[in-house]
């Protein structure tokens, strides 16, 4: 947040510097303020004495691997502060040839209503649930059918997702349901539990071919429609292989800030 | 003088505009539509008020101009019923041809009814109760809906709002007494008193207006005003021609309104509106790094080497597993004290300079556990750390946690199943693993003071330097020296006229000039007396204007919304302009205070304070304190203190008062935070009700770490 006075708007910027005639304390007090905010988020200089016992190389618990820039550029995109950045298509960067030199399996992840993508990989996983993290803190969990379960660090985050009923569905390779019951949990600023249930129809909408990341398959579209108490309106698409019936991409609604995310496993 | 006001406020508002998202507030948050605010900063028309409230939590502020005189009101949507309303006023060379006269006022309103299909919504209000009482009014007002776009409002003053076409008080039904408003010898410069005789005495006079939402945006009002601005007429502030007062709003964004009005037929006035309410961040929160996964334990049946308990027996597993959960526990910044084990339970102290919410510490610690604390160790727990005292003590099931990582309900469901403890009692520990003994910093800072009678802002910004040795846990040295810059402290010198001793008169000379201020250099202790009991002792220069001891003993149970405290001062005032020396002549005042103090969290978040005991001015009384807090950090609140000092004894504005807001800065960039901004506004400083500005009150630092402050945000801990 230091770096936060080069990147404030430039109206801004020039207040802080700028002149006003028959204003003196103008300038100053807008200063002032930005130093009040720098002050609420970092010191000029900060030290710390050494702990008690020596410290072993920090060593993360999780192993971050080197993932493409994308995800900064996302983050930056909630920051009112920064300018979001001019961000290269994922098909630009994540082409087969560099995908083929990847050594774990990559999850890309794409936002519908604003420019943003991320590549995650796998990290842990807890019974059904697969969690993958993205190099720059951000958390996606996955269960067996790929239903998104949770997400981290993206803010305003799904904290849990009940879909136990849309799992065991698809789990036995059905493609025609009503009256699936969804409960997604979100936090509000206040740190209260949201707990948002919705009714959902599944129907299949053919074989086609599907726009992927690098090709454009024929693949069955399930759409998973769900209305809510609340009177909001979500649909999910899945993307499943024809023959084999797995999962090759989703589009799956997130929480109401965030909206939809694209998915697809771009290297297994 | 105005144009820098408007500038701060202008800035102010500028940057909260700028982070407010291009979502509407109802579309987030499900706040309703917000009421047209009038000239007061209050719902209303122009000048007159209506019967609508703010949507709850909201805190706006409305700087306004007029006919020579200028308001800004700072209102806070205490309840869904109640607002509070701090406004300060100033009327150009109103009682001094060279002087403009400066106003501070509290207003209060209540919601009686709410309006539905047939019955309006009906609110009453009290304008400057306890202030000057120069704009001393009270109403009740009766709003309703005529068109899905149009209400109207009708109105009955009394006071100043009965000052136009008033006639005799039909109150007078009840009692012959409320015809007649006892008389306040307003002169400017002295004080009104708290008095409840007048309220709804006197003529009584009708008001009323029409609010038309023209578009979603654009709004116009038009009112009939029954307030005569007797007093600003007589003396030529501006000229009263016309009772109707008329004029249109404009909703820039979800944060600004900018207003302009026509006024008693010969002003134009102008009105800009800063909205926000605690509970809509401009900015999404949970933007910091996802957590560490829980890492579920092997198969013990495929495994079962993995769920061994013989690591427990080895001398290397002390060190290794101290280093190893300082190092996890350093990557999510918490900060490991202590590491005790068994084969089959491992406690951990930590302290948390990190997370704003104690929970989501003790989440983010236990899911670190999992990943570094060996397969045969289920219990988990985690001690809070507060300077060196423990605090709170969680013992959570590893299974527990591995299951529930995704469940539906799962923070409920941990809440449920965490055991929380204090864990007091017990002395500190001898040592602290990761904390550091000692830290020191260069910030910069900006400290003001608003609404002072001379002055709505003086301020100065410069650099703070601060360090803390902490020898042992517990045993803190802490020095805080500020060097200003630049300031507009040297714009107020009031010369004291107190009666009193000038324990904070003359505060103004201890924030002046350009010299460095030490503004604290104490060595203080902090420790557990006993169960559910902390203890701290401050010894030094305690703030800028006093030096001595300081004690204070804190009972809170981790469950209990109820916490007693009892404090004890033994302090001399110190010398302003000087680094190090007590103060001589007039500083020269000593003086032995002390409170018993009551705290309780009710529900939703409201706090109520009551401190009874002895001042800095030797006087004996009780301050009481109400606020509410936000589970996100903001604190909004009211205090008053009553001494034995009479009103007239006291001086302009009879008592101690004052609001106080607190303001986290992870409100406004999402990432989580300990840190906080309290600013106290208070109409004028006097030496009645003082008190010695103690820093690190037990209270505030154990109030997070216990219940219901927990349980409130309970939903953190899987963050």
């Amino acid at each position: 947040m230091r770096a936060g006075l080069s990147s404030m708007p430039s109206t801004l910027r020039t207040s802080v510097g700028g002149r006003r005639t028959g204003r003196p304390g103008w300038a100053t007090l807008m200063a002032g303020l930005v130093l009040a905010l720098l002050a609420g988020c970092g010191p000029i200089y900060s030290y710390s004495s050494a702990p008690a016992i020596a410290q072993p190389p920090a060593q993360a618990p999780t192993q971050a691997a080197p993932t493409r820039p994308g995800l900064r550029a996302l983050v930056a995109s909630v920051n009112p502060f920064r300018r979001e950045a001019e961000l290269p298509a994922p098909q630009d960067i994540l082409t087969p040839e560099v995908l083929a030199r990847a050594t774990t399996p990559l999850l890309l992840m794409q936002y519908e209503d604003r420019v943003g993508w991320a590549l995650f990989q796998p990290i842990v996983q807890n019974g059904d649930v697969l969690t993958w993290l993205s190099d720059s803190g951000e958390s996606l969990s996955f269960d067996s059918e790929g239903m998104l379960q949770a997400t981290r660090g993206l803010g305003r985050d799904l904290m849990t997702a009940d879909t136990a009923p849309i799992t065991r569905f698809l789990g036995q390779g059905r493609r025609q349901g009503t009256d699936l019951l969804r409960v997604q949990e979100f936090l509000d600023a206040q740190n209260t539990v949201l707990r948002m249930a919705y009714i959902c129809d599944v129907t299949d909408a053919g074989v086609a071919p599907r726009r992927l990341l690098n090709a454009t398959p024929r693949l069955r579209e399930l759409r998973e429609t769900c209305t809510g108490g609340d009177g909001r309106e979500f649909t999910n698409l899945y993307w499943l292989d024809p023959v084999t019936g797995l999962l090759r991409g989703s589009t799956q609604w997130v929480s109401p800030e965030n909206g939809r995310v694209t998915l697809e496993v771009v290297a297994q | 003088m105005l144009g820098r006001l408007f500038a701060l406020v202008c800035a102010t508002a500028f940057g909260i505009a700028t982070t407010a998202s291009a979502q509407t507030l109802a579309e987030r948050e499900g706040i309703d539509a917000r009421p047209h605010l009038s000239f007061n900063g209050t719902p209303g028309m122009v000048d007159m008020p209506s019967a609508y409230a703010m949507p709850d939590g909201d805190l706006t502020l409305s700087v306004g101009h007029f006919g020579g005189i200028t308001r800004a009101s700072l209102a806070f949507q205490v309840s869904p019923r109640l607002t509070g309303v701090f406004r300060w006023s100033s009327i150009d060379t109103l009682f001094d041809p060279e002087r403009d006269y400066y106003d501070r006022s509290f207003d209060l309103i209540y919601r009686l009814a709410d309006e539905t299909r047939f019955r309006p919504a009906i609110s009453v209000g009290l304008r400057d109760f306890g202030g000057t009482e120069f704009f001393a009014s009270e109403y009740i007002v009766a709003s309703k809906q005529v068109h899905r776009r149009v209400n109207v409002s009708l109105g009955l003053g009394w006071g100043r709002l009965a000052s136009q076409n008033g006639f005799t008080n039909p109150l007078g039904i009840l009692d012959s007494s409320f015809e007649t408003r006892p008389i306040t010898a307003f002169s400017g410069t002295q004080t009104g008193e708290f008095r409840l005789d007048s309220l709804f005495h006197g003529d009584a006079a009708v008001f009323g207006g029409v609010i038309w939402d023209a578009t979603d945006r654009l709004t116009f009002v038009a009112e009939y005003s029954s307030d005569a601005y007797e007093a600003e007429t007589r003396r030529g502030v501006f000229e009263r021609k016309s009772s109707v007062n008329f004029g249109a709003s404009y909703d820039v964004n979800d944060v600004v309104t900018l207003s302009a009005y026509s006024l008693y037929g010969t002003e134009i006035g102008a009105v800009a509106t800063f909205k926000l309410n605690p509970k809509v961040p401009p900015t999404a929160n949970g933007v910091e790094r996802a957590p560490q996964p829980v890492r579920p334990r092997p198969d013990p049946q495929r495994a079962p080497q993995a769920w061994s308990t013989a690591w427990a027996a080895q001398p290397a597993a002390q060190p290794a597993l101290e280093q190893t959960l300082t190092a996890a526990l350093a990557t999510e910044g918490l900060v490991l004290e202590t590491v005790e084990f068994t084969a089959t339970k491992v406690s951990v102290s930590l302290r948390n300079p990190r997370f704003g919410r104690a929970a989501q510490a003790v989440g983010r610690a236990a899911r670190i556990m999992t990943a570094v604390v060996p397969a045969s160790v289920e219990t988990f727990e985690i001690t809070l750390v507060q300077q060196g005292m423990a605090t709170t003590r969680f013992s959570l099931a590893r299974s527990d946690l591995e299951e529930l990582e995704f469940a539906p309900d799962n923070a409920w469901r941990s809440y449920a199943r965490t055991e929380i403890t204090d864990a007091g009692n017990q002395p500190n520990a001898r040592q602290s693993l990761a904390a550091p003994k000692l830290t020191f910093g260069l910030t910069p800072y900006l400290d003001n003071s608003l609404f002072d009678p001379n002055e709505p802002i003086l301020f100065d910004i410069g650099v703070r330097a601060r360090a803390r040795w902490e020898p042992r846990p517990g045993w803190v040295l802490d020095a805080s020296l500020r060097q200003p810059i630049y300031g507009n402290r040297d714009n107020t010198n009031r010369p004291s006229n107190s009666v009193l001793p000038f324990v904070r008169s003359e505060q103004d000379d201890f924030t002046r000039g350009n010299d460095p201020k030490l503004e604290r250099l104490t060595f203080a202790h902090y420790f557990r007396p006993g169960t559910n009991l902390y203890g701290r002792v401050t010894a030094g220069y305690l703030e800028l204007a006093y030096a001595g001891l300081s004690g204070e003993v804190l009972w809170k149970p981790p469950s209990s919304r109820l916490a007693m405290g009892v404090e004890l001062n033994a302090v001399h005032q110190r010398a302003p302009g000087s680094l190090f020396g007590l103060g001589e002549g007039v500083f020269d005042n000593d003086a032995l205070t002390g409170h018993v103090s009551a705290y309780y969290a009710f529900d939703g978040g409201y706090r109520a304070q009551l401190d009874v005991g002895r001042y800095l001015a030797e006087d004996w009384g009780s301050t009481v304190t109400f606020s509410r807090r936000f589970n996100n950090g903001w604190e909004v609140g009211a205090f008053a203190t009553f001494t034995d000092v009479s009103s007239e004894e006291f001086g302009e504005g009879s008592f101690d008062k004052g609001v106080f807001v607190t303001i986290p800065p992870s409100w406004f960039v999402g990432q989580p935070s300990v840190s906080d901004a309290t600013s106290v506004i208070r109409p004028v400083l006097r030496d009645g009700g003082a008190r010695v500005s103690v820093s690190d009150r037990l209270y505030e630092m154990i109030q997070d770490d216990t219940n219901p402050a927990l349980q409130d945000s309970w939903g953190r801990f899987w963050r």
